[in-house]
């Protein structure tokens, strides 16, 4: 018969190692795709950081689609960013209770629709609009990625820059109204400027769900290995790192699949960089309202 | 009401109108003359001008000149118009694309009437900051309104063009000719088998981590790491997550099958961070009194968690797992390399072998899309897709709005 206190020490340290599989599992992604990274880094070293992609001269250039990659989520955030900071107003400074209450889920189930649902309605509606309106070459563009993307990146911006100005203390608010400041006079200098990095941290994050993206980018960016010409045209086709490794992974063997996990190595990379600005970032926000945890 | 008043009022009426032809004659393509877009700029600018010359008159301040320079900006715009070329060509600058004056005339009839109805909040208000919060907050609702707008839009398309297509048939056979026929119900169980899996394996996962992270850790190196790891899973892209399950769950653990418990798995690590974030909340939301109540009368922390903590909880757990699963219902990047193929597996049959699932198929019957008639097998599969995910979270969502507040 073990001890009370045996037991719960035992307890304890299950808790800690169910805990602990987290940290596993991120350096098992990072090591698992290093191993099948590896070969392709061997072989081309900085050659896979070149423009050129053809298979036939055994040229792997990943720029395209890393350029590719972040010209979608600017794109995307110049689409959101606005949208998002108005509804984000509204829900946390403007809106009834009551209204809250019925939005704030609806927002969510936007967030809540499938990427692939996305990317079908993206090509079959707004690339064939796109296409009969402008003339493309085809149903594929940049333009059509950053419009679907930034509907897609709107939750998460509008759900965490509300939660950001909703942190922001009351009293500071009611200070300025009693100065004699108007409602919208007070959103403008003291919450959005108090809330800024809980904003900022929001934005961040949305760009990282824009970069990560996939299913609803692969069926709309024409998945061409190629820069747009010239480099700001948004209504031509190209690729971005995620689009690549879905439509590529498919059809390919050899050393293809490898530098295929080096666009994922640079993608995890690139994402986990960001989501740890953006969680800094919130930290700063909680503690300069509610003091160190 | 005043003049100003009547003026003001005037001019926001005409810039909703002409904002909302702008936008219908986009939506619909239809063909523009170029006076019906001059004719509704000069209306607004004339109007501009009445505004802020009755200001002037009435008032004797100056700052009615504002809107008449807008009234200015409005006109010139309506003016160079004139020299859009029917269809301006880019492709002289490698760009291949050709945008008809249609387009452009349509598209100033809408930012200029959204734009004009925004300034016709000041002459209102009689140039007070009154009026600088009522036009911000017309513009804060039109964000608004924009953000759910596509929302209403996928909702009203999906239901109009899939509806047709669900039957009988499609919802109780297997795959026919590449899609062209029979229905997808192997998919719909195999979405369900491992939806399922994938519930049965992070439950417990999440809910440990999310304990351990509430109940017993403190500030220390080894807290922060885990909640740097549990942050940077949750951002993690979730082709990223199929890589790696392709890369270790297929490749080494089931030597180079996709299976059915490969795909649960990713799909698994991909919620986990979901699962742990909101069970955290709910535990967090318990009050420490009833820890110290229950620690106080001999309790070990493992009996005061298991029977203090916990069971006020668990709606806050269970609507955290289930927000988890409608997002891996969802998912098609993290199965496509692990679990998944187009036709011929038939419904699941074991924990080792692959499966067919709806997100996947409906990026195939998508793929197909031209070279053979899928399309509304395509749509009726969208609209299953959505009902099943957006019933997961609706239920969700109900179920933690109605346990809000309970401390």
């Amino acid at each position: 018969m073990v001890s009370r206190r045996v037991k719960d020490k035992l307890v304890h340290l299950t808790f800690f190692g169910i805990a602990a599989l987290s940290v596993v599992i991120i350096s098992f992604i990072f090591i698992f795709l290093f191993i099948r990274a590896y070969p392709a880094i061997d072989t081309f070293g900085t050659g896979l950081l070149g423009s050129e992609w053809n298979v036939s001269r055994n040229k792997f250039g990943l720029l395209p689609a890393m350029y590719g990659s972040v010209f979608v989520a600017v794109g995307a955030l110049a689409v959101a960013v606005p949208l998002g900071l108005g509804a984000a107003i509204y829900l946390s400074e403007i809106a009834p209770e009551r209204v809250r209450m019925i939005l704030k889920p609806l927002i969510e189930l936007l967030a809540g629709i499938p990427s692939i649902v996305y990317g079908f309605i993206g090509a079959i509606l707004l690339g064939r609009y796109l296409y009969d309106t402008f003339g493309m070459r085809g149903v594929n563009s940049f333009l059509a990625a950053m419009l679907v993307l930034g509907i897609m990146a709107l939750p998460i911006i509008v759900s965490m820059s509300d939660d950001a100005m909703k942190a922001v203390p009351k009293d500071l608010k009611d200070a300025s109204l009693a100065l004699g400041a108007t409602r919208w006079q007070t959103i403008r200098k003291v919450t959005i400027p108090a809330a800024i990095s809980g904003i900022t941290s929001a934005v961040i994050m949305g760009m990282g769900r824009a970069i990560g993206e996939t299913m609803a980018v692969m069926l709309i960016i024409g998945s061409v290995m190629k820069m747009p010409v010239p480099f700001f045209n948004v209504f031509d086709t190209g690729n971005t790192l995620t689009a690549l490794i879905a439509v590529q992974m498919g059809e390919s063997h050899g050393i293809i699949i490898n530098v295929l996990f080096t666009a994922g190595i640079m993608l995890f990379t690139i994402v986990a960089v960001m989501s740890v600005i953006s969680d800094i970032l919130q930290t700063r926000t909680t503690e300069k309202f509610e003091g160190k945890r | 009401m005043s003049g100003r008043k009547l003026i003001a009022l005037w001019l926001f009426v005409v810039s909703v109108v002409v904002a909302l032809m702008g936008f219908w004659f986009m939506a619909t393509r239809a063909s523009m003359d170029y006076w019906v877009m001059a004719g509704s700029l000069i209306l607004i600018s004339i109007t501009c001008y009445l505004s802020g010359v009755h200001h002037y008159l009435t008032t004797k301040n100056r700052h009615g000149r504002y809107i008449i320079l807008y009234g200015s900006v409005v006109l010139m715009v309506a003016g160079l118009s004139i020299y859009i070329p029917d269809v301006l060509d880019l492709r002289p600058w490698e760009i291949y694309t050709r945008i008809p004056s249609d387009f452009f005339f349509s598209f100033f009839m809408l930012i200029i009437g959204i734009l004009s109805s925004y300034v016709s909040f000041r002459p209102f208000h009689n140039f007070t900051k009154e009026g600088a919060q009522s036009g911000a907050y017309y513009i804060i609702h039109l964000s608004i309104i924009f953000t759910l707008f596509p929302l209403f839009l996928i909702m009203f398309n999906i239901i109009t063009r899939g509806m047709g297509g669900i039957t009988w048939e499609f919802l109780t056979e297997d795959i026919v000719s590449m899609g062209e026929k029979g229905g997808v119900y192997p998919a719909i169980l195999g979405t369900l088998a491992m939806i399922s899996l994938t519930a049965i394996i992070v439950l417990p996962l999440g809910v440990g981590t999310a304990i351990y992270l509430a109940e017993y850790a403190r500030k220390g190196l080894a807290v922060r790491v885990i909640r740097t790891a549990v942050n940077i899973l949750q951002g993690t892209p979730s082709i990223v997550h199929g890589l790696f399950g392709y890369a270790f769950f297929v490749l080494i653990l089931f030597n180079g099958q996709k299976c059915l418990l490969a795909g649960a798995l990713t799909l698994a690590i991909l919620t986990l961070p979901i699962v742990t974030r909101s069970a955290e909340e709910a535990l967090n939301a318990v009050p420490g009194e009833l820890r110290d109540a229950s620690l106080a009368l001999g309790a070990t922390k493992w009996q005061t968690i298991k029977k203090v903590v916990i069971p006020p909880s668990m709606p806050g757990i269970l609507t955290g797992t289930v927000l988890g699963i409608g997002r891996a219902a969802g998912e098609t990047a993290p199965i496509m390399f692990t679990a998944v193929y187009f036709s011929g597996t038939g419904t699941p049959s074991g924990l080792l072998r692959p499966i067919m699932a709806l997100p996947y198929h409906l990026l195939s019957l998508y793929r197909l899309v031209g070279y053979r008639d899928v399309e509304p097998q395509a749509w009726a599969t969208a609209l299953l897709l959505l009902i099943i995910v957006l019933g997961i979270n609706l239920s969700a969502i109900i179920v933690r709005e109605k346990y809000r507040q309970r401390f």
